[in-house]
């Protein structure tokens, strides 16, 4: 029964950094219809900006966070404003915006290697290790402060998203990009938040992977795979979903590798993965796009 | 007038690239030496993520090639190191390998940047007819194939998986006195398979026995579930793993994490000065074996002299690179010395018969090496270390004479 | 085998996978990560069958490829009927999926060390695999893209709404783009099993999937001479640059042109033409007449 409640707190853990992602990567999907690949360069980014935070900067842990939320934001932004934003305007396929941002995915994790070279980074914090005892399982300290700051940040968009008049802009261009800005709503600008959220929450989830594991080059792009899966579990588009596909998607993953077999851990991720495609590929909530003909 | 533009842009980028090809072409393969010089081909991973691996080894054999060289080089020749750069991928070994022989005429190639490339590049040796000296894979598919016939171009100065991890786990048994261990292992590199096999024969040989098995993926970061399980299951008195490098500083870190005490049982690839980097205090009283001991008063001076050309330390990453590789320098230096006093042409064949028949007791860098004209392993010494304070302390010694 | 003919072997087997890649992606518009993982089972299973049965290279080959494309088409049946989205997330995931099943199945594939010491070619016996076997693929699907299949599936790239209207079955010629091109890419990978003497899992990560599409996309979507094009810079060009951090800027530069690519030139370097002679001459017509009516002015 202990280790039952173990692996739950291990999965809460690693679910709520892949429920991060996935919701960043969920509401570009869920306004503009395609998969951001370049999302894993601003998770990748916001990794090394805690580590050179806490190495040159300060040594405050959420000073860092703080900071790689920014870096988080501005690359996403300056990634939808060099190279979305004229595709967009363009109304072109939606193929190409998915292989410009393998592009970008491919610039950004190889000139990390140039800057950084592609040995690993420990981030200087003190969490090292500290857990707390609850019934008999084991959690870490910095799990608690992860699982808090995902829970908060997951709350934030989604009172965002429902509460606010923002918010309610980016519901209605969800179903319809063209009759909102029809509305009066100014497209491009809110486009650009949208960057902004989804790339600060890269951000935060990059800080927290460096701080729980470390800071490499790769380690943004096996995570961001996961989350395309959580989202696809979910429903692609829906970020209701992608929340829940995340946490189906590691608590599979925990339980698989701790009660059957650990080899069999990524088969059962893509396994997974494929057979909802197979069976629900809308995924739990996902929304269908077809076209009107 | 645009897409003229373009394509003739790639016209001309790749036949200039095709002329430079020419150009070497062009520049004698003769598969043997030119005249005066004794042409010696690296292979290593001098890109990507192993960048580290092919730096510290390549630092370590200029610095070999020189100090011979100074000597008055091998058999009164001088010795030409060429560099290649395979990236740790096995499709690009090959081709690494056909240029050093091809093209640049090696005649002997030291390298150990993979498993997976050894083998490959095993039968362009065969074809080419060029011996080649691994100094740091243990796999035992290097020099014998599944069939167990030994692959005559290729020979190995440091021990064997079934060398190495036999000792520690007959160690972990007789000396430790250990009844049981459990085993933690990464199903995509050939060192873990391998460690699972032989940590386990070596254990059970002398009495204990192995009670589980977790496995990762390289590239894996979050261990809490198979650790968990560990810790759950319990029964255990050991655990033995050959994580290393990132792997093994998240390993330590989550087994903290969770709570999970136990002795821990490495592999040669924690002898490496960055391990306390990501481990900090929580490997004390951790054992495991290694070829050498880079902390060694007897390589204080080349420590220093590495340290001051190339930057860093030569223990950095996998710690026993930049020494063995040196052996398997002098192996080669001795083979060829061999082939010009019995007045035969240094040829690569010619060196592969020598390196074969020759190399008993031959005094190295790190130890007296002897390499078995049978299998093409080798004979050395290599003790058993284990962690105090943060320091690698050696606590035994075997000579290994099997394998 | 000299080193150079080497490079041009493994030029001529990846520029078989770079095409059948194209078919899918440049053609039919849907694109793959994942296509490596197809690669891996045409190795593989000539590998293994060549060595079990004791039969011919040539069968392995065949064996390969059949099974590649049985299983692109398993997976592309369910998959194929939804939007493109799915579809490249579907790729990704069989190549990684193919990729850890290669590691985990020691008894059938080596695990991590592979697949070795299976009948292969000896020296210059690639060569006469590889470029024979080449042409047959260039010229196959030359007339295959210039027929009614072709158009029909570049149509229904274009606009597949539209496509439906005018009666193409739009998921027919998705699954017979599928399957073309899992069958040259299992083609390519048991080719490749042959000339390396052994195939193991790292020879078929996600990168070289990536690889592939990169190539694709540059070299022109829609177009068979591009792919080829593409396939000749490409995949040499690792060969050719062997500085430290070539690596690292050499996928910089893959990367920028990508950017580049798809925001001036969309279409790739040769768009959707191809090469011909009358192309040829058309071109140098238009171009002398311009020049003479500027040497009047």
């Amino acid at each position: 029964m202990v280790l039952f409640f173990q692996q739950i707190i291990n999965a809460l853990a690693i679910g709520g950094i892949y429920a991060l992602m996935s919701v960043g990567y969920a509401l570009i999907y869920s306004l503009l219809r395609f998969t951001n690949f370049a999302h894993s360069v601003a998770v990748t980014f916001g990794s090394y900006a805690i580590y050179v935070a806490l190495t040159h900067i300060t040594s405050n842990f959420y000073l860092g966070l703080i900071f790689g939320v920014l870096v988080g934001a501005v690359i996403a932004l300056i990634i939808e404003l060099t190279a979305y934003k004229p595709l967009l305007i363009k109304n072109s396929a939606r193929s190409s915006l998915t292989i410009i941002g393998l592009g970008i995915s491919t610039i950004g994790t190889n000139m990390i290697i140039l800057i950084f070279s592609s040995r690993f980074k420990v981030i200087p914090t003190d969490f090292g290790g500290k857990s707390i005892q609850l019934l008999g399982a084991y959690i870490s300290v910095l799990d608690i402060i992860i699982i808090a700051i995902c829970l908060v940040m997951l709350l934030g968009v989604f009172l965002f998203i429902n509460k606010t008049r923002t918010g309610l802009a980016i519901r209605a261009a969800s179903h319809d990009l063209d009759s909102t800005a029809l509305m009066g709503v100014d497209v491009q600008k809110f486009l650009s938040i949208i960057f902004i959220l989804a790339g600060a929450m890269a951000g935060i989830a990059g800080v927290m992977l460096a701080t729980k594991y470390q800071a490499y080059p790769s380690l943004a792009t096996t995570m961001t795979n996961k989350s395309f899966i959580s989202s696809v579990v979910g429903g692609l588009g829906s970020l209701g979903g992608a929340v829940a596909g995340s946490f189906i998607l590691s608590t599979g993953e925990v339980m698989i590798s701790g009660y059957v077999s650990s080899e069999l851990r990524d088969l059962f991720s893509y396994g997974l993965l494929i057979l909802v495609l197979l069976v629900r590929p809308y995924g739990l909530m996902g929304k269908r796009f077809d076209d009107k003909a | 007038m645009k897409k003229l533009v373009a394509l003739l842009l790639v016209l001309a980028v790749t036949f200039s690239f095709i002329a430079c090809g020419e150009q070497t072409e062009t520049e004698a393969p003769s598969g043997g030496t030119n005249g005066d010089e004794i042409v010696v081909g690296f292979i290593g991973s001098m890109t990507g993520d192993d960048e580290i691996y092919g730096y510290v080894s390549w630092g370590a054999i200029t610095m070999a090639v020189d100090r011979i060289n100074e000597a008055g080089g091998v058999a009164g020749r001088q010795v030409v190191l060429k560099q290649y750069d395979d990236r740790a991928d096995g499709v690009e070994a090959v081709n690494c390998a056909r240029k050093a022989i091809l093209n640049d005429g090696c005649v002997a190639i030291i390298t150990s940047s993979s498993s997976a490339g050894l083998i490959s590049i095993n039968s362009v040796l065969e074809e080419y007819k060029v011996p080649c000296i691994a100094y740091a894979i243990g796999s035992e598919l290097v020099t014998q194939t599944e069939e167990g016939e030994t692959r005559p171009y290729m020979f190995r100065v440091n021990t064997t998986a079934s060398q190495c991890t036999t000792v520690i786990g007959q160690y972990a048994a007789e000396v430790m006195g250990l009844k049981t261990a459990a085993i933690f292992y990464d199903i995509t590199r050939t060192d873990g398979a391998d460690g699972v096999e032989y940590f386990t024969k070596g254990f059970e040989e002398k009495g204990g026995s192995v009670v589980q098995v977790e496995a990762y993926k390289s590239g894996d970061v979050d261990f809490h579930a198979q650790l968990s399980a560990l810790k759950a299951n319990g029964g255990f008195e050991a655990i033995y793993s050959a994580a290393k490098y990132i792997e093994l500083g998240m390993v330590i870190n989550q087994m903290k994490e969770i709570g999970l005490e136990t002795q821990m049982i490495g592999d040669r690839s924690w002898m490496m000065l960055d391990l306390f980097e990501v481990v900090g205090d929580n490997l004390e009283g951790a054992v495991f074996p290694s070829d050498i001991d880079f902390n060694d008063e007897k390589y204080a001076d080349f420590n220093n002299e590495f340290q001051e050309l190339w930057d860093v330390h030569p223990g950095v990453a996998v710690g026993t690179d930049a020494y063995c590789i040196q052996d398997a320098c002098m192996i080669l230096w001795n083979a060829i010395e061999k082939v010009a006093e019995a007045g035969e042409e240094i040829t690569g064949e010619n060196i592969r018969d020598s390196i074969e028949a020759n190399s008993q007791n031959v005094e190295c860098f790190t130890d007296t090496i002897t390499i078995d004209p049978q299998t093409h392993n080798v004979r050395r010494s290599m003790g058993i270390f284990e962690i105090q304070n943060q320091n690698f302390v050696q606590i035994d010694s075997y000579d290994v004479t099997f394998g | 085998m000299t080193y150079w003919l080497g490079v041009l072997v493994q030029t001529c087997i990846y520029m078989i996978a770079i095409i059948g890649v194209s078919i899918l992606s440049g053609f039919c518009g849907l694109f793959t990560l994942g296509h490596a993982g197809f690669m891996a089972i045409g190795a593989y299973t000539s590998a293994i069958v060549v060595n079990t049965f004791d039969v011919p290279i040539f069968v392995g080959l065949l064996a390969g490829m059949l099974l590649s494309t049985l299983l692109g088409l398993l997976i592309g049946a369910p998959t194929l009927r939804i939007n493109g989205d799915y579809f490249i997330i579907a790729t990704m995931g069989i190549g990684e999926a193919i990729y850890l099943l290669s590691q985990y199945l020691i008894p059938v594939t080596g695990g991590p060390y592979g697949y070795m010491d299976f009948h292969s070619f000896r020296g210059m016996e690639a060569l006469f695999y590889v470029v024979p076997i080449l042409i047959v693929v260039i010229v196959v699907t030359y007339f295959f893209i210039k027929s009614k299949h072709g158009r029909n599936i570049v149509a229904l790239r274009e606009n597949e709404m539209a496509a439906l209207t005018v009666g193409i079955n739009v998921y027919r010629y998705k699954m017979i783009s599928m399957g073309y091109s899992c069958a040259l890419c299992g083609l390519a990978g048991g080719l490749l099993a042959h000339y390396m003497t052994n195939v193991n899992p790292a020879m078929f990560t996600s990168t070289k999937s990536n690889d592939l599409v990169i190539a694709v996309v540059l070299g022109g979507r829609g177009s068979l001479t591009g792919a080829i094009i593409a396939a000749m810079i490409l995949t040499p060009l690792p060969e050719l640059l062997r500085f430290s951090s070539a690596q690292e800027w050499r996928l910089i530069m893959y990367g920028l042109t990508i950017v580049l690519v798809i925001l001036f030139r969309p279409t790739g370097l040769y768009g959707d033409r191809e090469f011909s002679i009358s192309g040829l001459a058309k071109w140098i017509k238009r171009h002398s007449q311009r020049l003479m009516k500027r040497g009047e002015n």
